[in-house]
C-alpha cells in the first residue's frame, strides 16, 4: 500500500504530460489524450481518497525523496483527496460535454491549445490542493492564472482580449500581494514548508515577538486569494471573463479555476498560520463581511442583467460570498460548510454554461448585417493574416452571433431543447436550494454553521443574508425559468442533441443530487480532514 | 534612526508601491505591465537582500572551505530565480495581448479598447 503514496504526485505529472503532448498532437486526438490523462487523475484521486478514508490518515509525500529542509513536499490527506477527485471529474465531464463547443470556437489546427490549456488548469489545480510549499503554491498561482487567462482569450474577439487582460491586471495584483506575503512569512520564519513554518510560527506567538508583521502576512495572503477568486469588492473581472469566452471555458473558469484559491487559502489557515492565530487577528472579521455583501451584492447585479451568461456570472459573485462568509465563521463546522459549497458551486456551474450553450443553440438566429460580415473576414485580430499566412476566419464571429443568450431570445427554449432546458432547471433548483439537490444541504450545512457560533450578531447576520439572497436568487433563476417554458411564436423543431453532451450533463444531473442526498458523509470525511489539518 | 539603516527594505516597499499603484491605476497597458515588472522586481530585492549576510559568499566550495559560517543560504536566490521565470513568462503574455489589442484598437488606453469592443459586441 506505500505505492499508493506516489499517486498524487503521479496525477500531478500526468496532467502536466498530457498538456505537452497535446502541444504536438491535432484536434481530434489531443481531446482523447486530454480525456484520457484527466480520466486517469480521477482515478489515482479516487484510490487516493478511498486508502485515506478507509485508514483514517493523511500522508505526506517527499519529491524524489530528500528529507524536509531539502526536497519539497505533498501532503494528501482526505480533504485534499476528495477535492482532487471532484476536481478531475469535473474537468472530465466538461470536457466530454463541451466537445462540440471546443470544435465550434476554435480553428480546427488550433483545437489542440485549449485542452494544452486543460491539462495545465488540472496540473495547476492539483498542484495547489495538495502542496505543502508555499513557494511551490507561489508558482502554481501563477499557472493556474496563465491557463484561465488562455481560456478568456481563446475565442480571440477583442472584448475576449480585453477582459483577459483585466482579468490578468486584477490576479497580477492579487499575487503580488501573495508574494509578497509569503517573501515576509520566509524571512520571519526562515522555512518554507507548511508545517515547520506552523511550529515556528507557535514559537512565536509564545514569545510574542513580530505580532505586527504576522498580521500584515495574514492580511495580505487573505486580500491576494480573495481578489484571485473574485470575492466582491474585487470581482468587476467576472461578469466580462465568464460571459465573453465560450461555453466550455465559462465552465472551467467558473467552476474551478477560482476553486484552487479559496482551497488554498483554507489550507494555510490551517496548515501555515493556524486556527488560533487567525481568530485573533480580525482578518476573519472582515472576510466575513465582505461574503455577506457579496451574497447580496451579487444577486443583485444579477436581477438586472438581461444577457443569461452575464446573469450566472454575477450569480458566482454571490456564491464566491456564501464561501468566504463561511470561512470567515471560523469555526471548523464552517470551514466544512464552506468545503460543501465550494463542491456544490463546482458541480452546478459548469453544468448550467454548458445548459446554457444548449438553450443558445436553438435561440432564434440573427443574421449578421453585411457590414459585420465584412468586418469579420478582415479580422485585424490576427496577426498571422497581416504576415499574409494562415487567414483567421470570420467563423468564430458569425458563428457566434447566432447563439444568442439575451433573454428576449431563449422565450419558449424549453420546447426546442428540451433537453438543455431541464439540465438549466436542475441547475438553477440547485442554486436556489430546493432540498433534493446540492444546493438545499450545503445552504443548510451553511445555517447550522452559523448556529455554532458564538457571537449573536455573527449568527443573525448569516440568517437574514442567506434568506434575503435565496429570495433574490429565486427571482432571477425562475425569471428565466418561466421564460423557458412559455410559448413562442417560433417554428417547433426539437433540436437533437449530441450524445456525449447528453451523457456528461446526465452525470452532473446525477453527481448533484448525489451531493444533495449524501452530504452528510462528505461532511463527515470533510470534518475528519480538517481535523488532521492542524 | 536605526530604522533608515534599513535602506534596501525602505527602497523595496517604496519601489512595491509605485509598481502596485501603476497596474492599478495606470490606463496605458503598457505602463501596466512596467507597473507589474517593477512590483515582482522589488520582491526580488527584498529577498536577495534578506538572503545575504555581509561578508559571506555564494554557496559554491571554493579553497576547500566547508565551514557553514562562511556561505549564505542559497534558497532565496534560487526563489528569486524561479520568481524571475513566473515574471517573465506572464510579462510575455500580458505583451502578446497588448500587440494583438493595438493591432485591432490602434491605441493603448484600456478605457477606450473597452469602449470600442462593447460597441463591436452589441
Amino acid at each position: 500500500m506505500e505505492f499508493i503514496k506516489n499517486f498524487p504526485f503521479f496525477s500531478i505529472m500526468v496532467a502536466m504530460l498530457g498538456a505537452v503532448v497535446c502541444s504536438v498532437l491535432k484536434g481530434r486526438a489531443a481531446k482523447y489524450v486530454s480525456f484520457f490523462a484527466t480520466g486517469v487523475i480521477f482515478l489515482l484521486s479516487l484510490s487516493t481518497l478511498v486508502y485515506t478514508c478507509v485508514t483514517e490518515s493523511s500522508f505526506v509525500y517527499w519529491m524524489g525523496h530528500f528529507p524536509a529542509p531539502w526536497g519539497n513536499e505533498i501532503r494528501a490527506g482526505q480533504t485534499e483527496c476528495m477535492t482532487a477527485t471532484a476536481f478531475s471529474f469535473i474537468i472530465l465531464l466538461i470536457i466530454v460535454g463541451g466537445a462540440r463547443y471546443t470544435e465550434r470556437a476554435t480553428d480546427r489546427s488550433k483545437q489542440n491549445y485549449f485542452y494544452i490549456l486543460t491539462g495545465l488548469l488540472t496540473g495547476a489545480l492539483l498542484a495547489l490542493v495538495y502542496t505543502n510549499d508555499l513557494f511551490t503554491a507561489y508558482v502554481f498561482i501563477e499557472i493556474n492564472t496563465i491557463a484561465a487567462c488562455g481560456f478568456i482569450m481563446i475565442r480571440r474577439t477583442g472584448k475576449s482580449i480585453a477582459s483577459a487582460i483585466q482579468y490578468m491586471t486584477m490576479s497580477l495584483l492579487g499575487s503580488g500581494l501573495v508574494l509578497i506575503g509569503i517573501t515576509l512569512l520566509y524571512t520571519i520564519t526562515g522555512h518554507l514548508l507548511m508545517e515547520n513554518i506552523h511550529d515556528s510560527i507557535k514559537a512565536l506567538g509564545a514569545s510574542g515577538e513580530y505580532r505586527v508583521p504576522l498580521l500584515v502576512v495574514i492580511g495580505l495572503i487573505t486580500v491576494g486569494l480573495a481578489i484571485k477568486s473574485g470575492l466582491y469588492p474585487f470581482h468587476m473581472w467576472i461578469p466580462d471573463a465568464y460571459s465573453h469566452s465560450f461555453p466550455t471555458s465559462s465552465a472551467l473558469l467558473s467552476g474551478l479555476a477560482s476553486k484552487g484559491y479559496i482551497f488554498l487559502l483554507i489550507k494555510i489557515y490551517y496548515r501555515v498560520i493556524g486556527v488560533d492565530s487567525i481568530l485573533g487577528s480580525h482578518v476573519l472579521t472582515i472576510v466575513f463581511i465582505c461574503g455577506l455583501i457579496a451574497m447580496l451584492m451579487g444577486s443583485v447585479h444579477a436581477l438586472g442583467q438581461n444577457d443569461i451568461r452575464r446573469m450566472c456570472a454575477f450569480c458566482s459573485v454571490s456564491h464566491i460570498g456564501y464561501i468566504f462568509m463561511c470561512i470567515g465563521l471560523g469555526t471548523e463546522a464552517g470551514m466544512s460548510a464552506a468545503l460543501l459549497h465550494l463542491y456544490m458551486h463546482a458541480f452546478t456551474k459548469p453544468m448550467l454554461f454548458l445548459a446554457m450553450a444548449g438553450i443558445a443553440s436553438v435561440s432564434p438566429k440573427h443574421e449578421l448585417s453585411a457590414e459585420q460580415k465584412e468586418e469579420a473576414k478582415k479580422d485585424p485580430l490576427s496577426l498571422e493574416s497581416q504576415s499574409g499566412e494562415g487567414v483567421f476566419t470570420a467563423t468564430t464571429i458569425e458563428l457566434d452571433a447566432f447563439d444568442s443568450y439575451k433573454y428576449k431570445d431563449i422565450k419558449g427554449a424549453g420546447k426546442r431543447n428540451p433537453f438543455a432546458a431541464f439540465t438549466f432547471l436542475v441547475g438553477s433548483f440547485s442554486m436556489v436550494g430546493i432540498p433534493l439537490f446540492a444546493g438545499f444541504s450545503s445552504k443548510l450545512y451553511i445555517a447550522m454553521a452559523a448556529t455554532g457560533t458564538e457571537s449573536g450578531i455573527k449568527f443573525w447576520a448569516v440568517m437574514l443574508t442567506l434568506a434575503l439572497s435565496t429570495i433574490l436568487m429565486v427571482g432571477y433563476f425562475f425569471r428565466v425559468v418561466i421564460r423557458l417554458y412559455q410559448d413562442s411564436d417560433l417554428a417547433l423543431v426539437e433540436k437533437r442533441n449530441r450524445p456525449e453532451y447528453i451523457f456528461s450533463l446526465s452525470l452532473f444531473i446525477a453527481a448533484n443530487v448525489f451531493i444533495g442526498l449524501f452530504s452528510g458523509y462528505i461532511i463527515q470525511i470533510l470534518e475528519s480532514g480538517i481535523k488532521m489539518f492542524g | 534612526m536605526e530604522f533608515l539603516s534599513k535602506y534596501y527594505e525602505i527602497a523595496s516597499a517604496v519601489l512595491f508601491v509605485i509598481g502596485f499603484a501603476t497596474l492599478l491605476f495606470s490606463k496605458n497597458l503598457i505602463k501596466k505591465i512596467i507597473g507589474f515588472n517593477i512590483m515582482d522586481t522589488s520582491v526580488y530585492l527584498f529577498l536577495a537582500v534578506k538572503g545575504y549576510i555581509e561578508g559571506r559568499k555564494a554557496p559554491i566550495i571554493t579553497d576547500g572551505v566547508q565551514s557553514v559560517s562562511a556561505y549564505i543560504n542559497p534558497i532565496p536566490s534560487g526563489l528569486v530565480l524561479t520568481g524571475i521565470v513566473v515574471s517573465v513568462s506572464v510579462t510575455a503574455l500580458m505583451l502578446s495581448m497588448t500587440c494583438v489589442l493595438y493591432a485591432r484598437y490602434k491605441t493603448l488606453d484600456l478605457d477606450r479598447i473597452l469602449i470600442y469592443a462593447n460597441k463591436e459586441e452589441s
